[in-house]
This record gives structure tokens, sequence and C-alpha cells, in this order.
């Protein structure tokens, strides 16, 4: 015995040495019973150090994941703030604009003014124009001014068509009116005059279907271009040019006003611009930069065309949703693109959301579709295509979205049984099944990425299970009937440990964490249930109110031998064992029978986690059971009771029997030793010296 | 590039761009080549753009003049300028030192910017009515422009003096370039365009 008796603590020691152990174990006498003793407790140590040492890196995990679900809320949070600092911005910039205006504006036209006052919001911009959403939402950018423009030919000024310009404080946009109904409309207008605010509601009036008046055609930097007056001539009239060498632009105004109003609000644009450059102190282009710059100028020109004709092509792409190849597309572009030039950035960012926009649209609607099929379809492709991107941070999030769409549709779909194996059956097997599948398609799309993605994952994958915990607690699956949680909790140990061993990951730590309070708490009750039933037993037993009591305390015997049999311990009792369960009385045999139960039930589910208020249960259990044993004796000094104190040594034998079975079953299967589980024995010893 | 989109042939485009410090004239001596009207008042520049025909010893072209600020503050803007022109005046005013130091700076800049070793150019000393302001002295300024290989010309836009000479010499220069230019078998853009037409014949 005494070599067994050592504990975990031994090897904890500082100068533990391994060969002094074994010799002081080996100089003792040796029985074949202890070496194997010893080699169970050894090997029980051993799985109790693997197992913290999985728990604890877990724990590690779940911190992980909390700190990233955390900094993930708080990125949110930075952009909800950052937006509504923008929006501020733009509002005391409007303030400010409207104070400049009504200070040094005073005499000049009117409508200009309340032009650049009306329209300094960029709301106008997302209203009006299709696909302009990257340019709309730079921070401190505002809409100045803008109208319709004819383009002419910069060789003989001839008309070419017509633009809708948007000065905006840093950069100027052109876009074209969306489908030209009216062919005449425009070509007149090259000769009459049209005033903006009339062109525009003949627009509006034939694109009534279309939301958007004008799309997109090309962005230019104020800093980047050069915006020449053109003198009236013969030739041309209220115009003006536009030069990024090597392209040239002319516009020309409705009338000279207007011109006047543009060159002004370039100019102004422009000085603001520059004076906003100085402040900061960073001139844009510095000498080194520009010789640079200068040697790709010939090559810049024939990638300029070229850009162009790739853009025009992955918008066919789109159009025809060939969406693999617009892809590709947008890939060559990036490559060939040289990543100096921000209108092209633009543009690019642009046809990157537009793609991907349409894509996440698609997974909308399956989703909306309820069609799963189509939704790992549209998902993968979704997914795959910002992976290719490299915008793998919104893949990762659209993946976790679609999957977790596809949960909530199968555990929905699944029919509520009404024998609770097979509905849990239904679910759990259907729950791997997807977490399976999810895990399967991650590996797979995120090949090379998993590292980067993997926490991402994960956090996913516990919100998932918790998610699915609280479904089988809101059903009362788990957390209400003591012996349907531990049957549950089971089945779900056993299927996530099914999962993990088949080459997945490890999930069962991460239902233990969310199991925990539903089985403490399950725990709690039932302990307080079978002490409620025992003390209402006890008091029945000693008013004797109990009718035929011997036949009701044959009953109890028998189902107490069953249950030992059927729980496996028939070997821990011995004829005397038994005996003396034939002799105890009806409450003791009912309260240790239900009191074995529950511990070989808790045990069935056993893990580090609710070990202490395991042990705090049966502490206070026993405990309580013991005070009843005291309560009886004071009776039966005082009144002459119907049991005898014969009996009641007998009923305390059978309690320090079952408890000592309890404490050694907790130390085979967790290879642990409870001081708390000790100090009860000692008690109960004691109350034995104490009384007989 | 030279004809136009109904297909009748275009006059040829010559773009010169007058360029020197704020003030020598340069708008002054658009102003009289273009309309034959001097202008007293300083009116400082931005970027004005002119267009008229011109006979060039017999054949009608166009002459493009691109008007720049002497005052200007962004130095990098001018760069888009320069790319775009084909021929330079480069403008000192002879009763400002000054105005006339700094023009190597933007011969320098020019030269950078085309990529070239040299472009059409002319330096121009403005003012020459106003001899009695003189700073800049003639056999000075011929030596910077014999340094550069330049003609010099002395100027005045409120006379009209050499006015006319300035802006047609410089087209001619232009011209001369575009002639050479199209004959260089280097030329690879050109040269791929004659063998499409070939083909076509
Ligand atoms: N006497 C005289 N005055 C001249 C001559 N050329 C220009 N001026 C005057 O010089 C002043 C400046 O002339 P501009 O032509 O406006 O100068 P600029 O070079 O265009 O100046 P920026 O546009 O600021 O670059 C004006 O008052 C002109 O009248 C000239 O040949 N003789
Ligand atoms: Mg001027």
């Amino acid at each position: 015995m005494e070599i067994s008796s050592f504990s975990s603590e031994l090897f904890e020691q500082s100068n533990f040495n391994v060969d002094d152990f074994v010799k002081k174990v080996a100089s003792r006498e040796i029985y074949a019973s202890n070496i194997t003793e010893t080699k169970d407790k050894l090997n029980r140590l051993s799985i109790q150090t693997a197992e913290e040492i999985k728990h604890n890196v877990y724990k590690n995990y779940a911190n992980f994941m909390e700190t990233s679900k955390e900094v993930g809320h708080l990125e949110g949070k930075m952009n909800q703030l950052r937006q509504s600092l923008d929006d501020q911005r733009k509002l005391l910039n409007l303030f400010k604009n409207l104070n400049d205006g009504s200070n040094s504006e005073l005499n000049e036209s009117p409508n200009s003014k309340a032009l650049s006052i009306q329209n300094s919001s960029l709301t106008l911009l997302l209203e009006q124009v299709e696909g302009c959403g990257v340019i709309a939402q730079k921070p401190g950018r505002t809409l100045l001014y803008h109208s319709d423009l004819e383009a002419l030919h910069s060789d003989d000024y001839s008309f070419l068509h017509k633009f809708h310009a948007y000065l905006l404080s840093d950069a100027l946009l052109l876009t074209i009116p969306q489908r030209k109904r009216n062919k005449s409309t425009f070509n007149s207008s090259s000769s009459s005059v049209i005033s903006r605010h009339r062109s525009n509601s003949i627009i509006n009036s034939a694109e009534s279907t279309n939301t958007y008046q004008y799309k997109f055609h090309a962005f230019y930097e104020l800093e980047l271009v050069n915006i020449i007056n053109i003198e009236d001539s013969k030739e041309v009239r209220n115009s003006f040019q536009l030069l990024k060498f090597p392209e040239s632009l002319v516009f020309r105004c409705a009338n000279a006003h207007l011109k006047k109003e543009w060159l002004e609000c370039i100019e102004n644009a422009r000085k603001q611009l520059l004076s906003e450059l100085k402040s900061k102190g960073l001139g844009k282009i510095n000498e080194e930069d520009e010789e640079n710059e200068d040697k790709i100028v010939a090559s810049d020109l024939d990638k300029n065309k070229n850009l162009r004709d790739l853009f025009s092509e992955f918008d066919i792409l789109l159009a025809q949703r060939d969406f693999e190849k617009a892809v590709d597309m947008l890939l060559r572009i990036k490559s060939s693109k040289p990543q100096t030039d921000s209108s092209h950035l633009l543009i690019y960012k642009q046809k990157e959301s537009e793609l991907i926009n349409i894509l996440r649209k698609d997974l909308t609607q399956s989703k909306e579709r309820r069609n799963s099929k189509g939704v790992v379809k549209t998902g993968k492709r979704v997914v795959n295509s910002l992976i290719r991107l490299k915008i793998v941070d919104e893949a990762i999030d659209l993946f976790i979205d679609y999957h977790k769409h596809l949960n909530s549709e199968t555990l929905r779909k699944i029919k509520l049984e009404e024998s609770n194996t097979i509905y849990m059956n239904n679910l759990l097997n259907s729950f791997f099944e997807n977490l399976r599948l999810s895990y399967l398609s991650f590996k797979e799309q995120f090949s090379n990425l998993i590292n980067y993605c993997y926490s991402t994952y994960l956090s996913w994958c516990d919100t998932e299970i918790e998610i699915l915990i609280k479904k089988l607690q809101s059903q009362h699956y788990l957390g209400r009937h003591f012996s349907v949680t531990i049957e549950n909790t089971e089945l779900i140990f056993l299927k996530a440990t099914e999962f993990s061993n088949s080459g997945n990951f490890d999930v069962k730590f991460m239902f233990e964490v969310k199991l925990t309070p539903i089985l403490e708490q399950s725990i709690k009750d039932q302990q307080e249930i079978l002490i409620e039933a025992s003390l209402q037993r006890s008091k029945l037993e000693l008013e004797n109110s109990l009718g035929n009591n011997e036949q009701n305390r044959q009953i109890q015997i028998e189902k107490f031998i069953n249950d030992i049999q059927h729980l496996g311990l028939g070997d821990n009792f011995s004829q005397t064992d038994i005996d003396l369960i034939k002799q105890c009385t009806s409450s003791s045999l009912q309260f240790n029978r239900a009191a074995l139960d529950c511990f070989t039930d808790c045990l069935k589910v056993y893990y580090q986690e609710i070990n202490f208020t395991l042990v705090e249960a049966f502490t206070k259990l026993f405990k309580a059971e013991l005070s009843i044993y005291n309560l009886y004796l004071n009776k039966s000094s005082s009144n002459n009771l119907k049991i005898k104190k014969s009996d009641i040594l007998k009923n305390i034998n059978l309690l320090d029997k079952v408890f000592r079975l309890i404490q050694e079953i907790y130390s085979s299967r967790t290879g642990l030793n409870s001081k708390h589980f000790v100090k009860v024995q000692d008690k109960i010893e004691k109350f034995k010296k104490d009384y007989f | 590039m030279t004809s136009s989109q109904n297909g009748k042939k275009q006059a040829p485009i010559y773009k010169v761009i007058m360029v020197g410090s704020g003030g020598v004239g340069k708008s002054a001596l658009t102003l009289q080549y273009m309309y034959d009207e001097f202008v007293e008042d300083y009116e400082p520049t931005k970027a004005d753009s002119y267009r008229k025909k011109v006979l060039l010893d017999g054949e009608e072209v166009q002459i493009d003049i691109l008007d720049t600020a002497g005052q200007e503050d962004y130095a990098a803007i001018r760069d888009n300028y320069f790319r775009s022109g084909e021929g330079f005046l480069l403008v000192f005013s002879i009763t400002e030192q000054e105005s006339f130091d700094v023009l190597d700076e933007f011969r320098e800049q020019i030269l950078r910017v085309k990529n070239a070793e040299d472009v059409p150019l002319i330096l121009i000393g403005n003012k020459s009515d106003l001899q009695n302001s003189r700073q800049v002295r003639q056999e000075v300024a011929t030596d910077k422009a014999n340094k550069w290989l330049k003609p010099y010309i002395e100027t005045s836009a409120k006379t009209r003096d050499n006015v006319d000479k300035a802006f047609f010499d410089l087209m001619r220069e232009i011209r001369n370039r575009k002639l050479s230019e199209n004959n260089k078998p280097t030329g690879n853009r050109r040269d791929k365009k004659k063998k499409k037409k070939c083909t076509i014949l």
C-alpha cells in the first residue's frame, strides 16, 4: 500500500530522481499486485498530465479566439468612428464653405454659390453616377461643381460626345449619360445651349427605370493635370482644355458664364490643394521621382491604351458573367499596371468592387432562395475569386458567412423526434457532417493561407458550437433533466471525439468549455434534489408512516443489488457487504443507490473543468446524509423510536462503504485524490467512534 | 492624327510653348502675334491656349500657342506642359537680369522632360524698346544662345519688332525637326504603319 500511496506532488519536487525512486520502491517487499498497482497509478498520472496539457493548450486557443473576436469588434468600431468623423468633417467643410461664400461672394453670381452649397456632399455623386462608390469613399473629398460638358476633338475642335463632369475637391470626374435614348437631344445640344438643369431633367425622365443617370468614364487628379483656357476664336468658343500628357481633352461649355465658373472653381480647388500640400510639407513629386518617371513615359503611353482595352474587356466578361475570366483579367491588369498612377488604381479598385458586389449579390440571392447547393457553388466562387485577388480577410468572412448559413439551414431542417436519442443522433450527425465539409473546403480553398485564417475559422466553429448548444438547451435536451443532460453530453463527446479522430481538428475542448456551466448547474441541482428526497424519506421513516415498510425495504434491497451489478460494481461488494445491505433501512438504501447512480453518471462525462463542482456536490451530499443520522440518534435518545440504534449503525456502515467506493472509482477514473472527500470520510469515522 | 473625322485634310498643328518668368512679356508677345495688339496692363497668366491658321513658307499650318504662367508655384505641373510642346520660346526681359538667369533651369527641365538632347527652341530677349533700362547685354545673351546652339532674337511686344520672326523661325525649326524625324528609319511606329499600307496596296 505504501508504495502506491505516492502522489503526483512527489514528481513535481525539483530534486526528484528516477533511480532513487525506483530503488526505494524496490527495496521494500514487492508483490506482483503492488507493482501493477504502482504501474496503474503511474499510468493514471501520465494520462492526467496529458489531459492537463491538452486542456491548457485549449485554454490558450480559447483566449486567442476571444482576443481575435474582440479585435474584430474593435476594428468595426474604428471604422464607424472614422466614418462619423468624416461626416463631421464634411459638415464642417460645408459650414466653412457657407461662411466663405457669404463673406466673399456676396456680389458673385447667385448661381454658382447655390450650386456649391447645395452639392458639396458627395451623396449626389452616389445617387447619379453608377460605380463611383470608391471615389465617394475618400475622406475629405467634396463635390464643388458639376455640369454637362461637350468633349471636342483636340485637333479640329469637332464635336465628340457629351460628358457630365463633376469637379471634386481634388479631382475631375467624367461621366457619360447612361444609354442615349433620345439621340437627337444630345446631338442638337452641341449647337444649342441647354441649361444643365434642364438637361438633367431630360435624362431623368428618359431613364426612369435606371436609377443612375451617368456612368463612370474617367477620373483625373487635379494635381496631375493642367487645365488650360482656350481663347475664343472662329473655330471654338467657351472651351477649356485638360492636359495630362499624352491625353488632351477639349471641353466646350454651354456658355461663357459656365466656362468662367468652371475655370474659377478649378483654380480655387487647385489653390486649396496646393496650400494643403504645402502645409503638409510634401510637394508630391520630388526631383528624383521625376527622373524615373520620365524613363517610363514612352511605355506608359502604350500601357494607358492597353489598360483601357483591358478594362473594357473586363466589363464585357462581367456582363457575360464569366467570373473566372474576369478575375484573370483583373489580375492581368494588376500585374501590368504601374501602381503609381492613382487614377488607374482607382478604376481598378472600382472594377474589383464591381465584380465582388455581383458575386456577393449572387450569394445573397441563393441564400434567400434557400438553395443549399446554389449557396455552396456561389459561395465557393466568390471566396475563390477573393482569394485570387488577394482580398483574404473578406474571403474568410464570406466563407464563414455562407457556411454559417448552411449550418443553420441544416439544423433548421432536422425534425423534432419523440425519442431523445434519435433526435440527438440526427442533429449531431448533421452538425458534424457540416463541420467536416466546411473544414474540407476551408483546407482546399485557403490552402496556403490556412495559417493566416485558421484562428478566424476556429473562432467561427466555436460560435457554431455555441449556437448548437444554446439550441439544445432551449429545447431542454441539455440542462433540464439530469440524466438526459448526461446522456446527451456523453453522445456529444462521443461524436466530437469521432470527429477529431477522423483527421479533423480537435473540437471536444470547445464543447467542454460551452457545456461546463450547464453541467455544473445540472450536478448542483441533482445534488439538491437527492438531499431533499433523502430528508423527506427519513422524516417519514422516523414517523413510521410508511405503509408495509418491510415489503418496500425488500424491493429496495433488490433494486440496490441489481444496480450494483448493472453499474459493474458487483465485484466491489463482498458477501458481508451484501449482508449489510440486507439489514439497512429503505431510506438508506434509496439514498445510497441514487448517490452511486448519480456519481457514475457524472464520471461518464467527466473532464477537468467540472471536477470541482463534482467533488463539492458529493461532499455536500454525504455531509447532509450524515447529519440526518445525527438527527436520528438525537431523537432516539429522547423518544423510543421504531428504529433501533443498531439499525442506524448499519445504515452508517453502508454509507461508509458506498462513500469509500465512490472515492475509489473517482480516483481510478480521474487519477486524483480529493482532500474534501478525505475530510468527509474522517467525519464518518469520527461519527462512528462518537456514537458507537 | 492630322486628318479630322470628316476626312478633310487638316492643316498640321505646331505646338509652341511660351516659357519664362512672370512679367517678361510672354502674353504680350502672344497677343501681339495673334491679334496685333499690345496690352499695357499686366495681368498674370494661368494657362491660355491660342490657335490660328498661318501660311508658313506657302504652306497652311496651324500654330497652337500655349501661354504659361511665369509665376507657376507648382513646378511639377510644368512637366505636363513641356511634354505636350513641340517648340519653345524661352523669353526673358532685357530689363531684368534674373529673368535671363533662370532660363538655364527652364531649358534643362524641358530637355529632361522631353527626354531629348535637342528640341526646337529660341532664346528671346523681350522689351527691346526699353533700351534705357537694359540689364542684359546683347553679347551675353548671344553667348548663352551659342552655348545652347540656338538662335537669339530680341523682340518688342510693344513695337512688334521681331515678333513675327520669333514665331516663324520657331515654326520652321519645328517643321525641320518633324521632317528629319519622319525620314529617320528608327521611328518604329511609322515603319509599322508604312508596312501596313504596303500590304493593303
Ligand atoms: N515696354 C514694354 N513692355 C512690355 C513688353 N512686353 C510686355 N510688356 C509689359 O510687361 C508687363 C508684363 O507682360 P506680360 O506679357 O503680361 O508678362 P508675362 O510674361 O505674360 O507674365 P506672366 O503671365 O505672369 O508669366 C505688361 O505690363 C506688359 O505691358 C515690351 O516688349 N515692351
Ligand atoms: Mg502672361
